[in-house]
């Protein structure tokens, strides 16, 4: 038996050569290309990249670009903000970030509350200062057995902060669970405050309907 | 010269610059992002999906959904609006104030236009020019907004009302962009195609709820079973050519209903500071409703059109 | 297949080594790559074949969506990434690999190291591949593109890498030839690239995760890197070798070479951040900066390739494996400024999502890449046994399919995606339209899939078919020798 080995097609023994190169130089206009890439690759950074800030996305180019678009928001607006960090900060513990109140423990909602939706502050502004202890009746439910604190007299800075920082709450539970009722500004808060400093303790439903309701 | 030690150095330094570029600072940039606050609302964005939504980005990785659909909206622009709310007190000087803003109305089409209020004043300007014209009208004691206006192809095909930006995806993984729109952007889907029912079918039988799909069925997402006693509350209405015969039922097995539930979760319009828009007066909420359990996610005030 | 002789006039250099360098003879330095390149080049053309299924199956299914749609695990969104990641990882990775051992042991003349632990990286290679491929079928993907085998198959594909990475970086080291050919820089830059950019992907994105649009970023640099950078080089390494070999020409310049290297190296791995990506804006600039300068690469190389295949044309047609390096020499150039266009003139930013970059993918991974590994692996397997292919004609056959099959199928997905983008920037173009727009063009796709199907056929049935000849031809001489003593003592003619 002999070996097929005129059958099948061999390469030849020898191989081609291992490839050289030649020592030509890179064209000079390729690198002059180069260059002016480069420079076009710096200009163009400086355009769009808005230096690194985290910030600033296509199609801003810079911080002060998204700056200048932000929204600007009028007095009203930005009490109501304000008074909106301040509700989550103090208030919703017991009355809910949505103002439905927690009966269990005696928290009155405020959503819808005819308390909240009277023509005018007075009342409200009182509560918020001085604090309430009930029984006090809201929505034809009656809540006996928890006592609103002081939080408005507990609110950090002076008279004139502390005003602020009233009215910027008692705005916001207005326009967001009084159906857009109107806003109470910083100077109401401050007269009612004159008012009653001298009131210690809570005050009472009682009390406050001897309030007058009208601004 | 020995070279082999000169390229390894090369090969080094230059895979270390893009490393460097694009591994080391996105990470300590972008990577350690917290939740941030919407603009002018203050609502902490994001907030991480509810569970059902998270095991159904589980089912959106395992079928590979990001080989045909993207999750990023894009943007070209930006552009400014005036939108007249309200007349105010004085509406002579308003007038007065309209007409030297829009000056080509005339006067009758000026007064027509106070009485359609809320209207847009200027379309499409600047934001020097659109301030101006705002305060201009304030002064006089009406009421105009500016609006900030994201423009693109993609917010005008209704995908969405800003681009994407990297709060938007803080609690996603894995994050899946996508890379093709063989099928539109879902970035916003929650908010275009709220109901459950409108995706489990379209999962279904894509065809019944978009003519020409290309997307194939998912029927394995499904079973079909015999009806025991009453029909379940979960059973697709299906037309008559594809629906079962009497007796059965198809019902969405867990995996669709928690692709459902991702797919009605996705939205990315929140307005933010590196991402500014104006959205109509909606409720003061954070953006994404976290109701646990719950398929639905309930569309927000927002303004995008129905695509 | 050409049988020159050795030394023609005129061309400078020798095949022998020169005077003072020991070398190792070729068929020896070829009898230490059988083994493991053997293993190599038949598995590359085995998952080249997996590859071309599971594309034909993803792509009939945009014409027939409801073709296999009822197997979970031949959902669109399994069989898509399936066929990427055997195109690239199971033929380009390991045929690159196979092809640059070769080549750093034939240019600097000496044996493979460690050609047994080459053959057990490849085995880790495969088996790795494998179990990932059913993970992804099984749903059990990661999610990433690119990167979709699961963590536990990644480390098997890692170390095979490894092993064989190592075993490469040895073989230059030894070698007996100390000047190096551009090749090699290439080479070994590819060697040390790809682990990094692989763990770095695979430990951020799946074993320990980063947060958020993160993932996203690295996930692209390690897209771009691997289908940009490393696929480049080793081409590049396999494409400047063997046009000079091939005409018996030099290479035009070294240095142009060299330039094209470094350029390459700082700039290609740059591209992955598209303008619209969820990043800030200095992600997006720099890779449009890093794209745009990869210009330079580009023309460096091209210019390379002309002057040396300058008046040589004819030859080129001669060769069959020159036709397939040349047409992947061509492609990269056309691929790489694909890129480039296809960032630069994005303008509303919708290009990227269009059929444009699968297009342009197909044509750098397979126009550009695997037609330069054919053209390679068609060179070295008949020098590695010593025996022409049992079907000649097949090559040239091969060739033709593979062109028509690329031309078919990047042509007119590319203009079907440049239509597309057209399309997206008016909105009132419903987008259900401009779906049905791309329709024909998948079509003749889909076509082209078939063709670029047949031309595997063709390149396995040569592989394989030449593997058994070699093997028959050595038990044959085995039987020969050890019955040749029977035989001489029996008296009888053998």
């Amino acid at each position: 038996m002999s070996l097929p080995s005129t059958q099948i097609p061999t390469i030849a023994a020898a191989d081609l050569p291992e490839p050289r190169a030649g020592r030509r130089p890179v064209p000079v206009w390729l690198i002059l290309l180069l260059f002016l890439l480069l420079y076009w690759a710096m200009v163009y950074f400086d355009q769009r990249s808005g230096w690194f800030d985290q910030n600033v996305y296509i199609p801003f180019t810079s911080i002060q670009e998204v700056a200048k678009f932000q929204p600007v928001l009028s007095g009203a607006d930005e009490l109501i903000l304000r008074g909106k960090q301040l509700y989550s900060a103090n208030c919703a513990v017991c009355h809910m970030e949505n103002g439905i109140g927690n009966p269990a423990n005696g928290c009155p909602p405020l959503d819808g509350s005819e308390w909240v939706l009277a023509p005018g502050p007075a009342r409200i502004i009182r509560i918020v200062s001085k604090g309430l202890q009930g029984p006090i009746e809201v929505k034809g439910t009656v809540y006996n057995t928890g006592t609103m604190l002081a939080i408005g007299d507990a609110m950090p800075g002076d008279e004139k902060q502390k005003s602020e920082s009233i009215a910027a709450i008692i705005s916001y539970v207005r326009k967001t669970f009084g159906k857009n009722a109107s806003a109470v500004t910083p100077e109401q808060v401050l007269k009612v405050r004159e008012e009653i400093k001298d009131h210690s303790g809570y005050f009472t439903p009682d009390l406050l309907k001897g309030v007058p309701e009208t601004p | 010269m020995n070279h082999g030690p000169l390229i390894f150095l090369a090969a080094f330094f230059a895979l270390a610059g893009s490393w460097f570029s694009f591994v080391l600072t996105p990470q300590v940039q972008v990577g350690r992002l917290d939740q941030t606050n919407t603009v002018p609302a203050g609502a902490t964005y994001p907030v991480s999906r509810p569970g059902l939504a998270r095991e159904g980005l589980d089912v959106y990785r395992a079928n590979g959904c990001a080989y045909c659909h993207s999750q990023q909206v894009g943007q070209t622009g930006v552009t400014c609006d005036v939108l007249l709310t309200a007349v105010g007190t004085n509406q002579p000087a308003l007038l007065t104030a309209l007409l030297k803003v829009k000056p080509a109305l005339t006067d009758a089409e000026a007064r027509r236009f106070l009485a359609e209020l809320p209207k847009p004043v200027l379309e499409h300007v600047t934001k020097e020019a659109a301030d101006a014209a705002a305060k201009a009208l304030n002064s006089t004691g009406g009421k105009a907004q500016v609006w900030i206006v994201p423009m693109g192809p993609d917010i005008a095909r209704g995908w969405g009302l800003r681009r994407s930006v990297a709060e938007d995806f803080l609690f996603d993984y894995p994050l899946m962009l996508g890379s093709q729109r063989i099928g539109p952007d879902l970035a916003n889907a929650g908010v275009r195609l709220p109901d459950p029912k409108w995706h489990l079918l379209h999962l279904y039988a894509p065809r019944t709820q978009v003519k020409g799909s290309m997307m194939p069925p998912y029927r394995f997402l499904f079973e079909k079973r015999r009806i025991e006693r009453v029909p379940s509350a979960d059973a697709l209405v299906l037309p008559p050519e594809l629906a079962p015969e009497s007796g059965f039922e198809v019902v969405p097995k867990p995996e669709a209903k928690a692709l459902v539930g991702y797919l009605t979760s996705l939205r990315a319009d929140a307005p933010l500071f590196d991402a500014p828009l104006t959205v109509a007066e909606a409720a003061v909420e954070s953006s994404t409703n976290s109701v646990a359990g719950s398929v639905t996610n309930s569309a927000s005030g927002t303004n995008a059109p129905v695509k | 297949m050409s049988t020159e002789q050795t030394t023609p006039a005129g061309v400078p250099g020798s095949p022998s080594p020169g005077p003072g360098i020991a070398g190792i003879p070729n068929s020896e330095i070829d009898a230490s790559c059988r083994m493991p390149l053997f293993v190599m080049f038949v598995s590359a053309a085995i998952w080249l074949i997996i590859a071309s299924v599971f594309g034909l199956i993803s792509s009939i299914k945009f014409h027939s969506p409801g073709f296999l749609a009822d197997i979970a695990q031949l959902t669109y969104g399994r069989v898509r990434p399936v066929f990427v990641n055997a195109l690239i990882y199971g033929f380009g990775l390991q045929a690159g690999l196979g092809v640059s051992l070769w080549l750093v042991a034939r240019l600097g003349r000496t044996t493979l190291a460690g050609p047994v632990f080459v053959t057990f990286g490849a085995s880790l290679w495969n088996l790795g591949l494998t179990i990932g491929t059913l993970a992804i079928l099984a749903g059990e993907s990661t999610g990433f593109e690119y990167l979709e085998i699961p963590f536990y198959a990644a480390l098997l594909i890692f170390l095979g890498y490894l092993l064989i990475g190592i075993c490469g970086v040895l073989t230059l080291q030894q070698r007996r030839e100390r000047p190096l050919f551009v090749s090699q820089w290439f080479i070994l830059t590819a060697v040390f690239w790809f682990p990094w950019i692989y763990s770095t992907a695979n430990l951020l994105l799946v074993k320990y995760p980063v947060r958020g649009v993160t993932q996203a970023v690295i996930a692209w640099w390690y897209a771009d890197n691997l289908l940009w950078v490393w696929l480049a080089l080793v081409g590049l390494a396999a494409i400047f070798y063997f046009i000079p070999k091939l005409l018996k020409r030099e290479l035009h310049s070294h240095y142009l070479a060299l330039f094209a290297f470094w350029m390459l190296i700082l700039f290609a791995g740059w591209g992955g951040i598209a303008v619209s990506a969820p990043v800030p804006a200095w992600m997006p600039t720099f890779s449009m900066i890093g794209t745009v300068l990869t210009v330079i690469p580009l023309l460096a190389v091209a210019l390379n390739v002309q002057r040396t295949l300058a008046g040589n044309y004819s030859k080129v047609r001669s060769e069959p494996a020159l036709l397939f390096i040349a047409f992947g020499a061509g492609a990269f150039i056309v691929a790489g400024f694909m890129k480039v266009c296809g960032l630069v003139l994005d303008f509303n930013q919708e290009l990227r999502f269009t059929w444009f970059m699968p297009a342009r993918d197909l044509l750098n991974s397979y126009g550009f890449f695997a037609m330069v590994m054919f053209g390679a692996i068609y060179r070295i397997f008949p020098q590695l046994t010593g025996f022409e292919f049992p079907f000649p004609r097949f090559v040239r056959a091969h060739f033709w399919l593979a062109a028509a099959g690329v031309f078919l199928s990047v042509l007119p997905l590319a203009i079907g995606g440049v239509v597309q983008t057209l399309e997206l920037q008016n909105a009132n173009i419903p987008f259900m339209d401009i779906v049905k727009s791309t329709l024909p063009v998948l079509r003749v796709s889909t076509i082209g899939d078939l063709l670029l199907l047949a031309g595997h056929l063709l390149f396995l049935g040569n592989a394989a078919g030449l593997l058994v000849r070699f093997s028959r031809a050595r038990a044959m001489s085995a039987y020969a020798e050890m019955t040749a003593d029977l035989f001489k003592t029996a008296g009888a003619k053998p």
